[in-house]
This record gives structure tokens, C-alpha cells and sequence, in this order.
């Protein structure tokens, strides 16, 4: 399966378990400003994230704080990057 | 030597439970279905298995309380302790109405010893056996002050204080985060509200004991009863959720981690409460031991740490519960 692919499913994950509904618009939307999540939906999509693909290990680079759209999907993606500032 | 805090008589308290009265029936439980249909599975069961817990353990002190009424110290004593029991089969009726309604739990599932959410009772499975010996015990002795007064620290202190309490604090805030179920907020607001009287009720019984000549007993008592109170906050009986995804981990254990905080924050505030704060040193390494082997057991049954561990062995979590 592609990344692109990949990305598509995240970002339906992320848009369906949107406590408001807000549909993902881009890579930079963040979880808890754009799409209103809090600590009991974050919980819920790290969940449903590590079973829809299968996350069963912790990676010693996975970055520790996930803001945005774009740090799912690296995290998913296995490439993840250094927790981006606040936007 | 500091002054100790005033603390309510039970005449005092009998006045407050008389001004806050609420029935069961008018929080109307019925009206949070629709949203219990909606919540997804990891919510559903954190909210199950929270109430489930409270339900057992409120059976359970309501089966044990009267042998402190039968045996109070004083006629004061004794007509308070009989408003909390009226209190303890209210919170019955609700949890029981909560879960048989809007939750639709199956009525086996709860009268059941052996049923799944009985089993996942870290209380039912843990501490309340030594509730039950203790509050047998006052019986069998004919209610000799010694025994009363373990009765009460064992009912007051320990299973309303140090694990009831906190454990309601986390499941209101729980719930607020949720959303969408009102009656469940109201009632649980009710039973905190009770809750609050009852255990300082246990501060205002174990501060005349200590006064009285009953120190020993009562900090010996609540000393012995940390480990298991413990082993009920941690409940290595249950798989507890470990997000791999480690910003997951470490917001999830933190929120164990401020429960256990608050719960011996409690443990130590009830000992200057009382007036045993000289225990306070042997009662925060009692505390540290107890988390060190249930958190042992935990890895044991499950083969794997506990997420608190996990998380604080990540350096995801400066664990604040214990250190």
C-alpha cells in the first residue's frame, strides 16, 4: 500500500473520531484547535490508529507529542520527525 | 505544635445530610441512553468497569455498616452513622439503575460473584474481604471500642478516603471530558457530595479515638491497610490500556499518575487530620512498597510493566504518586 494511501486512511480515522466533525483540510490541522479533539478522543484515536495498522512497538524515535495531522501520519508512516512548534 | 483543624461533630454532620438530600429518581438516568449508544469502545469500558467498581463496593459497604451503628460510642455517633447508611443504599439504587439502564447491563452481570465485571473489581477481589473481617469483627466482639475504631478506619478512612474518593474525582472529570451524559453528572455530584460527609465523619471518629487511648490501633490499622489499598488503585488483576503511541502513553499514565497523587495526598492529609502526622514517614514508605509490588504483580500476570512504570521508565512521566 502506498503513502499515499496511507495518508488517506489516516486522515479518515482522524476526521470520523473528530469529536465536532471537522473534516481534515490539510497536513497542518491540529488535533485539539481544528478538529476539537481532547484527552478522551486523542486516547480513543491512538487506539483505533494502532489497530488499523497494526502498531504493536514502541519506537524509540517516535516523537512525544502529537500536534498535528502531519505527525500522525509520520508517526504512522514509521518516518517520524521532531515535534514541530505550535503553530 | 500546630493547631488542628476544626472538624464537623456528627451532630454536625447529621444537620448537613438533612440539607442535602436527593433522590435517585429525579436524576432521571434514562436520559444519557442515546449517548451511551455513540461512545466508542475504549470510553465505554473505562466507564463501565469505573462504575461496575463503585456499584461493588457500594453493595459491599452497605452490607457492613450496621455493625458500627449497632455498636456506636455514642447516641450522636449512632444516629449520624444511620443517615450514611440510608446514604450507602442510595448509591446502590443509582449505580444499580445507571447500569441496568442507559449502560444496559445484563442484571446477571452484577448479582453474579463470578460474573466478568465482578472479577475486574479490583475492590471486590481485594479489599473488601478485609472490610468484611473487620466490620465481622466488631460484631464478635460485642463492638469493643478498639475493634470499632479499626472498623472505622478500615470503612472510613481507607475504602471511602484513600480509595473511593479519588477514584470518584477521576471518573467526574472522566465523564465532564465526555460529554453528553448529564445524569451520570448529577449523580455522581450527589454521591461526592454524600461521600464527603461520611469520610470526615471517619477523620472526626479516628481524632477522638487517637484522643481517647485508641492511637495504636488506629495508625497501626491504617498503616496495615495501604498495601492492599493500594493494589486496589493499581488493579494488576486488569490489563490496563498501553497505547504504543507514546504521546498516548504518557497522557494516559499521567492521568493515573494524578489519581494515585490525589489518593495519597488524601492518606497523608487524613494522618495530621487525625492527629498521627509522627506516622507520616512510616506511612509514605508503606506507600512506595505497596506501588513497588503491585506494580510487580501487575508485570507478572500480564508480562509486561504497567503503563505508569512504562511511561516513567520512557522518561515520558515523573511519577508524582510515588517516588
Amino acid at each position: 500500500m502506498g503513502t499515499t494511501d496511507i495518508t488517506a486512511r489516516i486522515h479518515g480515522i482522524i476526521s470520523r473520531m473528530s469529536p465536532t466533525g471537522a473534516a481534515v483540510g490539510s497536513p497542518a490541522d491540529r488535533l485539539v484547535e481544528d478538529l476539537g479533539y481532547d484527552s478522551v478522543t486523542f486516547l480513543e484515536l491512538a487506539v483505533a490508529l494502532e489497530e488499523e495498522f497494526d502498531l504493536t512497538a514502541l519506537d524509540d524515535d517516535q516523537a512525544t507529542d502529537l500536534t498535528t495531522v502531519a505527525q500522525v501520519e509520520a508517526l504512522v508512516i514509521g518516518t517520524a520527525e521532531p515535534s514541530a512548534p505550535p503553530a | 505544635m500546630t493547631a488542628m483543624v476544626t472538624l464537623p461533630s456528627p451532630r454536625d454532620l447529621y444537620d448537613r445530610w438533612e440539607s442535602q438530600q436527593w433522590s435517585v429518581a429525579r436524576v432521571e438516568v434514562g436520559r444519557d441512553a442515546s449517548r451511551w449508544e455513540t461512545l466508542r469502545p475504549v470510553t465505554r469500558r473505562e466507564l463501565l468497569v469505573a462504575l461496575a467498581e463503585l456499584e461493588i463496593g457500594e453493595v459491599c459497604v452497605t452490607q457492613t455498616l450496621s455493625s458500627l451503628v449497632d455498636h456506636s460510642p455514642t447516641e450522636e455517633d449512632r444516629i449520624y452513622l444511620c443517615t450514611q447508611l440510608a446514604d450507602e443504599g442510595r448509591h446502590v439504587q443509582f449505580f444499580k439503575q445507571y447500569l441496568l439502564g442507559p449502560v444496559g447491563v445484563d442484571p446477571a452481570e452484577l448479582e453474579q460473584p463470578d460474573s466478568e465485571l465482578s472479577l475486574l473489581s479490583a475492590y471486590g477481589q481485594i479489599f473488601e474481604p478485609v472490610l468484611r473481617d473487620a466490620t465481622r469483627r466488631v460484631r464478635e466482639s460485642g463492638g469493643d471500642p478498639a475493634v470499632w475504631h479499626a472498623g472505622v478506619v478500615q470503612y472510613h478512612l481507607v475504602t471511602e478516603g484513600v480509595i473511593a474518593a479519588p477514584s470518584l474525582k477521576r471518573l467526574r472529570e472522566f465523564v465532564r471530558a465526555v460529554g453528553g451524559l448529564a445524569a451520570l453528572e448529577e449523580g455522581l455530584s450527589n454521591v461526592a457530595r454524600d461521600e464527603t460527609r461520611h469520610l470526615t465523619y471517619g477523620q472526626t471518629a479516628a481524632r477522638r479515638g487517637v484522643q481517647n487511648g485508641f492511637a495504636e490501633v488506629i495508625g497501626q490499622t491504617y498503616l496495615g491497610a495501604l498495601e492492599q489499598a493500594v493494589e486496589v488503585l493499581v488493579n494488576p488483576g486488569r490489563k490496563a490500556v498501553t497505547p504504543v503511541i507514546r504521546a498516548a502513553l504518557a497522557h494516559h499514565a499521567g492521568q493515573l499518575d494524578e489519581q494515585w497523587s490525589v489518593a495519597r495526598n488524601r492518606m497523608l492529609r487524613q494522618l495530621a487530620l487525625i492527629g498521627l502526622d509522627a506516622l507520616r514517614d512510616e506511612a509514605e514508605r508503606a506507600w512506595e512498597r505497596a506501588f513497588t509490588r503491585a506494580f510487580a504483580v501487575y508485570e507478572q500476570r500480564w508480562d509486561a510493566p504497567h503503563p505508569v512504570p512504562k511511561a516513567a521508565g520512557l522518561g515520558l512521566l515523573t511519577p508524582r504518586a510515588h517516588v
